[in-house]
């Protein structure tokens, strides 16, 4: 070989060196979860020469995404990926149906990215490269592609591991949030329950009083007015301590295959005939037939009751309530959905985060529990209570019912 | 397929527009879209509505340059029109800015504009897309990468950048029939058959890999953790001359830096100026991590390589051709003075004498080395071979 030659081999073998120098030092970047591989399997098709460059991953359920790709056009990457036929399928083989990678003379190269007992328990990741065969690349490439494989096979463990460490992290935070919103709502049920216990006594010797003084000939011409208002504030005290004992010792959940039909309809007719003087309309829209649901009717009604009550006083004077009970499909789990819609002023923004904590409440004589016993209701049949409210035009709140809790 | 080309040199705009415009398209039976490539020496607001007259409804694009390469001749003050005759040919042209924002979005926008209702052509015809991009606002290899994240690799690249003038002018690039600060065009060509290309620079290198241990978009900070400058100084040390900052910009001019690529290739990057801190600002993003090497170069190696380049479009395209569109960047021309008549003259020998050739000086070029996986390149010329 005479120096010349000698000299252009040298320089290209630095030049692959450096390659993959750059390469390596890129791929670095990748390990960080959320650095998308799209700059680095740019450098990598630029460097090397590609047609394109694209990182799968087969999901152990066999779905296949694309990790990060260059040198595919948007109409490919849009293309949905077909599954493949077997779990041994060549990933390769997935993507062919991409426009500028269908030509059967490409020269491909693959390269699994995993081991094979990582890739059995999260599914499989693969680089593969596609090179034009009128510019087939040499084979001394092959050996410094193939140790860019192994700091991708490292990048890629470092990867996972760095995500289920934040998984980890995440779960960590909310498992504490949990426990602190446990611990603190159990401290006020503690100390509900005891107020209510202690004022329950005294108000069953105050009910007492006012019968006997009803059924006595002392009947005052003036005094029946005020015995009636007694009995009317010692009945709203009944009501609250009521309220508190539901929420702090809601009782076991009992869920019998009940009529959700009879039950809404039962607890609107509650709710009309306790607002009888209100001019509010309450319609009530049950799209029948309904899901069979196992529930518990007390708390189901209690909740209903709840909902349409505020609805009702937030609605302005001649405004409308509705009450809509229908199939809930719009999640992966069916069940039923029981909507409570009103046309009151909505609910500020300020205030949405916190209507579901105990004790909050925008109203002068509410206890603030009536939302957070609907919430309990909802989370003991496995549902969920959400809200939805534009300022001035009305708020709607839906719990939501799955038929076969988990 | 012909390439039909009108030149004017007459000052008023809308004289020249209409002289280059009407030679052109009196060749054309079918127009299927014009390429406009205008001097610094005229306002390309004036430009792109004289354009817009002469042309009417033939889609059309272009860019402002420092000088027009037609045929044989470098023209450093007038206008040139190119009409692509092709009945058989799809075109469509996209622009989308602000560049300077997000130079990939713009890119993959302007891409994306180019391709509405230009589903991929079957085997049997070709693709080729032209980008021009605005270096001085923007960086050029991003919006090269945005467009690619839509059109794909595998189709033919070429275009290349616009800067300002020597004396400050602002460049533009027209389409829409509209002259745009801050955009970046894109042009969607769809042949009956295979689109050339070709590109080579024919710079080598020299002296040892250097590392970049710090760079941001443009700005080279650092290279083996030692101020970019350094490196420099010390490759011009080795060979026995002298290079502080002022001398920077006369040293970098024929030593620019080149990006290694595993076929033996070299992408180069022109730096154009150094700061106080030893940083090097270049026309277009050097990667951080790569190994760089300082690059050199002759006049008659940059000549061979245009031949090399024209006869890869050639050989690329594989039939007859009816044209051939040459982007040349103007750095070479700095360095190659009136040699740049014999640049071309090497050219026209590999496409051959009776091809139609129409280009421009750019700032900065697009193309791909081998398997068409475009890239933002300086101090390189991309020849563009277009069938018969």
């Amino acid at each position: 070989m005479d120096s010349t030659e000698h000299l252009r081999t040298t320089e290209e073998r630095l030049g692959r060196l450096s390659v993959l120098q750059e390469l390596t030092v890129t791929a670095l970047d990748l390990f960080d979860p959320d650095s998308p591989a799209d700059p680095f399997l740019e450098r990598v098709a630029e460097r090397l020469g590609c047609l394109a460059a694209v990182w799968v991953a087969i999901d152990p359920d066999r779905s296949v995404t694309l990790v990060g790709a260059a040198g595919l056009s948007e109409a490919s990457r849009a293309l949905a990926i077909a599954q493949p036929d077997a779990p041994d399928a060549d990933p390769a083989a997935l993507v062919l149906s991409y426009p500028e990678l269908a030509r059967s003379d490409l020269l491909r190269w693959s390269f699994p990215l995993q081991t094979t007992a990582a890739s059995a328990k999260h599914g499989r990741h693969a680089l593969l490269l596609w090179f034009d065969p009128a510019l087939k690349p040499r084979d001394e490439y092959l050996p410094a592609v193939e140790r860019l494989v192994g700091v991708l096979v490292t990048v890629l463990m470092h990867r996972r591991l760095a995500q289920d460490l934040r998984n980890s992290y995440a779960e960590l935070a909310r498992t504490q949030l949990a426990l602190i919103e446990r611990e603190r709502l159990a401290a006020i049920g503690e100390l509900a329950a005891t107020v209510a216990h202690e004022v329950r006594n005294p108000l069953a010797v105050i009910f007492n009083c006012i019968g006997s003084l009803q059924k006595s000939d002392a009947k005052a011409d003036n005094a029946q007015p005020l015995l009636a208002i007694l009995a009317e504030e010692a009945n709203r005290l009944n009501q609250i301590v009521s309220e508190l004992l539901d929420f702090a010792r809601p009782g076991e959940v009992l869920l019998l295959d009940e009529s959700l039909e009879e039950i809404v309809t039962a607890a609107v007719e509650a709710v009309k005939s306790a607002q009888a003087t209100t001019s509010v309309t309450i319609e009530l829209e049950i799209a029948l037939p309904l899901r069979p649901q196992m529930l518990d009717a007390r708390l189901v009604r209690r909740a209903v009751i709840n909902l349409v009550t505020n609805a009702v006083q937030a609605a302005p004077s001649s405004g409308h309530v509705t009450v809509r009970v229908l199939d809930d499909v719009t999640r992966d789990q069916p069940g039923v959905r029981i909507e409570v819609t009103d046309d009151g002023p909505g609910i500020a923004a300020s205030n949405l985060a916190r209507i579901f904590e105990p004790f909050f409440t925008t109203k002068a004589s509410g206890t603030g529990l009536g939302l957070a016993i609907v919430k309990h209701v909802a989370e003991a049949h496995h549902g969920d209570l959400t809200v939805h409210s534009d300022e001035h035009r009305g708020t709607t709140f839906v719990i939501r019912l799955p038929s076969a809790a988990p | 397929m012909r390439l039909n080309i009108g030149t004017s040199t007459l000052a008023d705009p809308d004289a020249a527009i209409a002289a280059a415009a009407r030679s052109a398209l009196a060749a054309s039976k079918s127009p299927a879209l014009a390429l406009l490539f205008s001097t610094f020496e005229y306002a390309p607001s004036a430009v792109s509505a004289a354009a817009t007259r002469e042309l009417g409804q033939l889609p059309w694009a272009g860019v402002v340059t420092p000088a027009i390469l037609a045929g044989p001749h470098v023209i450093p003050r007038g206008v040139a029109v190119g009409v692509i005759d092709c009945e058989r040919m799809r075109v469509r042209v996209g622009a989308s800015g602000p560049g300077s924002e997000d130079a990939r979005d713009a890119g993959r926008r302007a891409a994306r504009s180019a391709l509405t209702d230009m589903p991929l052509p079957p085997a049997d015809r070709s693709r080729a897309m032209l980008l021009f991009s605005d270096t001085e606002s923007c960086d050029a290899a991003e919006a090269v990468h945005g467009a690619l994240s839509v059109a794909g690799a595998g189709i033919a690249w070429s275009g290349g950048g616009t800067g300002a003038s020597s004396a400050g002018a602002r460049s533009a690039r027209f389409a829409h029939g509209q002259a745009f600060d801050d955009h970046v065009v894109a042009v969607t060509l769809d042949c009956h058959a295979r689109v050339g290309v070709g590109i080579k620079h024919g710079w080598q290198p020299t002296g040892p890999p250097a590392m970049v241990t710090r760079a941001s978009g443009c700005v080279l900070e650092r290279l083996e953790h030692r101020p970019a400058f350094e490196i420099y100084r010390a490759a011009a040390e080795e060979r026995g001359q002298r290079v502080g900052p002022h001398e920077f910009a006369s040293f970098a001019t024929g030593h620019p830096l080149g990006i290694p690529q595993a076929d033996g290739e070299y992408l180069i990057r022109d730096p154009l100026s150094v700061d106080d801190a030893g940083a090097l600002r270049f026309m277009a993003s050097v990667p951080d991590g790569a190994l760089v090497r300082v690059m050199e170069g002759t006049p008659a190696m940059l000549v061979e390589a245009a031949h090399v380049a024209a006869s890869m479009a050639r050989a690329d395209a594989g039939a007859p051709l009816g044209g051939a569109l040459v982007f040349d960047c103007v750095s070479r021309y700095m360095m190659l003075g009136d040699r740049l008549t014999e640049e071309l003259g090497a050219c026209r020998d590999a496409l051959g004498a009776d091809v139609p050739v129409l280009g421009c000086l750019t700032f900065g070029e697009v193309g791909a080395f081998g398997a068409r996986m475009p890239q933002f390149h300086n101090k390189t010329m991309v020849v563009l071979a277009l069938p018969a």
